[in-house]
């Protein structure tokens, strides 16, 4: 097998510069967020918005995804999402959208996660020093009539520890299905992503390790597949001569 | 690394968050047990053939918890997952023998397929019904490309496997009931195949215990169709107001992992396999085209096992736009658009990475190529799988924060 070295190397190589380089890239950070479940959904429009008070665990605080629809979507009016550090407080930061660019249909169909899923992604300056405070987002709709009234998911009764929804500012027991990033670095996710493989995890289940493992046997593997693909064809060649 | 992968899905899915996997469970329980932890829950009325199979290894982790339980459960499916893409080797290497590069690249689809392994590794009775999809397409390949005297009855056996493991696989069985009928019949009238013939009777029951098993089944549906047919004007709103659901929205339904039905945020990733099957259909058309053109039509024989083949899968879509359907017409039907997704394609994956796979033979004719060609597909097969991974690692990377 005199080419194996040759490709074993440069790649060995690659893999040990992608194991120092890549932890120091930088990257979106999973924050907090609640349980991605669905009953219901909460509308807005000019008489209703729709809020969640959440808890972010680490600074830079720089996105927010919500699951919304619009029935009728139109060129015409857009909703605001706004950061705040109480319901009735100013706005730390705020993001517009017209609402012909949300997904059409009925958000308390549709489950979190799904091909159909209605994740719209709010993304706006980092809040610096958000790591542990309470915050407040809300999506409003002033200028959306009626008829054009976008839902939001919610969950009824509230599943959230660090929080709760509120519907224009009042608190109600349910919540918001949302999920959180900061903005971090590789190493940021891999500890986060560490941490919650091993939850709920016992005994030989629990250590990242064995992850990691799995995961460099399946990188190993998925390689060797490919050059074994690669070097089949030859490989009969060489054995039976030149091809005809 | 079929297995390596099943595992690692396996232990990555968060317990009890594949689709509907408490209730598998417990139907496993209940029948483990003889009913003593409960009744057989909101699954009951599922055949009896996975969760019977699944018994030992709820015998074999009694006593721990349920976390646990259920990873034994979900570990003795993973097994089935090798069988498939055996399967998918066998079937390329009878539809176009003498050509690795066919069989490469088609148990290669099956292998990497992310959703396949996610419902495999999970406690779900589409593992089996994924299983006898495949194995159906084998066979029928088998009884049409040779003549070995295990086929009949091996496929008689695969069809009463049909009936016992979902009801969405009822619609292929009957194709393949079919075809063993026809193929039996004029194989009888040939003469060479007389002894076969006696096959038929069995054949015949085996149809009819199907029929009796899933009649109701097949009254509900068909009054569904009916009613659907009647009120078509309101379906075909319903269906725009939610997005139709073309077979091609389907196969990105059918390729997002993680979760079930997760799709990557980045969309454009599924560019990946869908490239690596549109390309192999386009392929599949060119090569017969060519094959038209040169004067060297291909044979009845060739037409009729890949239009069987092809037919599978329209046919498998059918069974999920009826649900879609169903959803679209009666608001309180329980079945949102999340049970529409591409996974209830999954039974059709053989025939799909048969055809795909002979499409890529096709397309790049000559031989000297295949290493390239088969690795590349393969590198573009696992850059997927690694993507669809990640969005499981990214569902992980997500705890929510739950009220104690």
């Amino acid at each position: 097998m005199p080419g194996w070295p040759s490709i074993w190397l440069p790649a060995a190589l690659i893999a040990v510069a992608a194991y120092l380089l890549v932890p120091a890239l930088p990257a979106e950070v999973p924050d907090t967020s609640s349980p991605p479940v669905n009953t219901s959904s909460g509308a807005v429009n000019m008489n209703c918005a729709v809020g969640q008070t959440f808890v972010a665990r680490f600074d830079g605080l720089d996105r927010i995804s919500v699951v919304l629809a619009a029935v009728r979507p139109t060129d015409e009016a857009e909703i605001a999402f706004h950061i705040k550090e109480t319901p009735t407080g100013e706005p730390l930061r705020t993001v517009r959208r017209v609402i012909s660019s949300l997904p059409i249909g009925d958000a308390g169909r549709f489950r979190p996660g799904a091909v159909e899923a209605r994740w719209t992604t709010f993304t706006f300056d980092p809040i610096p020093d958000s790591a542990g405070r309470k915050l407040y987002f809300s999506v409003e709709g002033r200028g959306v009539p009626w008829d054009n009234t976008v839902r939001v998911l919610m969950f009824y009764h509230n599943l959230y520890a660090l929080g709760q929804a509120h519907i224009n500012e009042t608190p109600v027991n349910a919540h918001v299905p949302f999920r959180a990033h900061s903005r971090g670095r590789v190493a940021d996710y891999m500890s986060v992503l560490a941490e919650n493989l091993a939850v709920k995890r016992t005994g030989a289940l629990a250590p990242a390790p064995l992850y990691a493992a799995i995961g460099v046997a399946y990188l190993l593997l998925a390689f060797g597949l490919v050059m074994a693909a690669w070097r089949s064809k030859s490989s009969a060649r060489e054995g039976q001569g030149a091809p005809k | 690394m079929v297995l390596l992968r099943g595992v690692a899905y396996a232990l990555l899915s968060p317990p009890f968050t594949t689709p509907d996997e408490r209730d598998h469970f417990q139907y496993i329980a209940s029948l483990a047990t003889g009913g003593e932890a409960g009744t057989r829950g909101r699954e009951g009325h599922q055949p009896v053939l996975y969760y019977a199979l699944m018994v030992p290894a709820y015998w074999i982790s009694m006593g721990h918890s349920e976390v646990v339980q259920l990873l034994a459960i979900r570990l003795f499916s993973v097994p089935l997952l090798l069988a498939q893409v055996g399967f998918a080797w066998l079937a390329a290497a009878r539809l176009v023998p003498g050509r690795p590069l066919v069989a490469l690249v088609a148990s290669g689809i099956v292998a990497l397929q992310p959703q396949l392994a996610y419902i495999g590794a999970s406690a779900n009775n589409d593992a089996v019904a994924n299983l006898v999809g495949a194995a159906l397409a084998f066979l029928v390949v088998s009884l049409l490309t040779e003549r070995r005297w295990w086929t009949p009855p091996a496929l008689v056996l695969a069809i009463a496997a049909a009936v016992l493991s979902k009801g969405q696989l009822l619609p292929v069985a009957a194709l393949a009931w079919l075809l063993l009928l026809a193929v039996l019949g004029w194989r009888a009238l040939d003469g060479s195949g007389r002894a076969l013939v006696y096959l038929l009777p069995v054949a015949l029951l085996a149809g009819l215990a199907a029929l009796v098993r899933e009649s109701s089944i097949l009254v509900e549906r068909t009054q569904f169709l009916l009613n659907a047919l009647q009120r078509w004007p309101q379906a075909l709103e319903g269906a725009e107001r939610y997005g139709s659901l073309p077979y091609w929205y389907q196969l990105v339904s059918f390729w997002s992992a993680s979760m079930g039905e997760s799709v990557h945020p980045a969309t454009v990733w599924y560019l990946l396999p869908l490239a690596v099957v549109v390309l192999g259909l386009l392929g599949f058309l060119v090569g017969a085209f060519r094959g038209w053109r040169d004067g060297t039509p291909p044979d009845a024989r060739f037409l009729l096992s890949r239009g069987v083949l092809l037919a599978m899968l329209p046919l498998q879509w059918a069974v999920v736009y009826m649900m879609f359907l169903q959803s679209v017409l009666d608001p309180h039907f329980s079945w949102t658009l999340q049970y529409m997704s591409g996974r209830y394609l999954l039974p059709t994956l053989v025939p799909l990475a048969l055809l795909v796979a002979e499409g890529w033979g096709l397309l790049v004719p000559r031989r000297a190529s295949d290493e390239v060609v088969g690795s590349t597909v393969l590198a573009v097969l696992l850059l997927f799988d690694v993507v669809a991974m990640s969005a499981l690692l990214e569902y992980h990377a997500f705890v929510p924060d739950r009220l104690p």
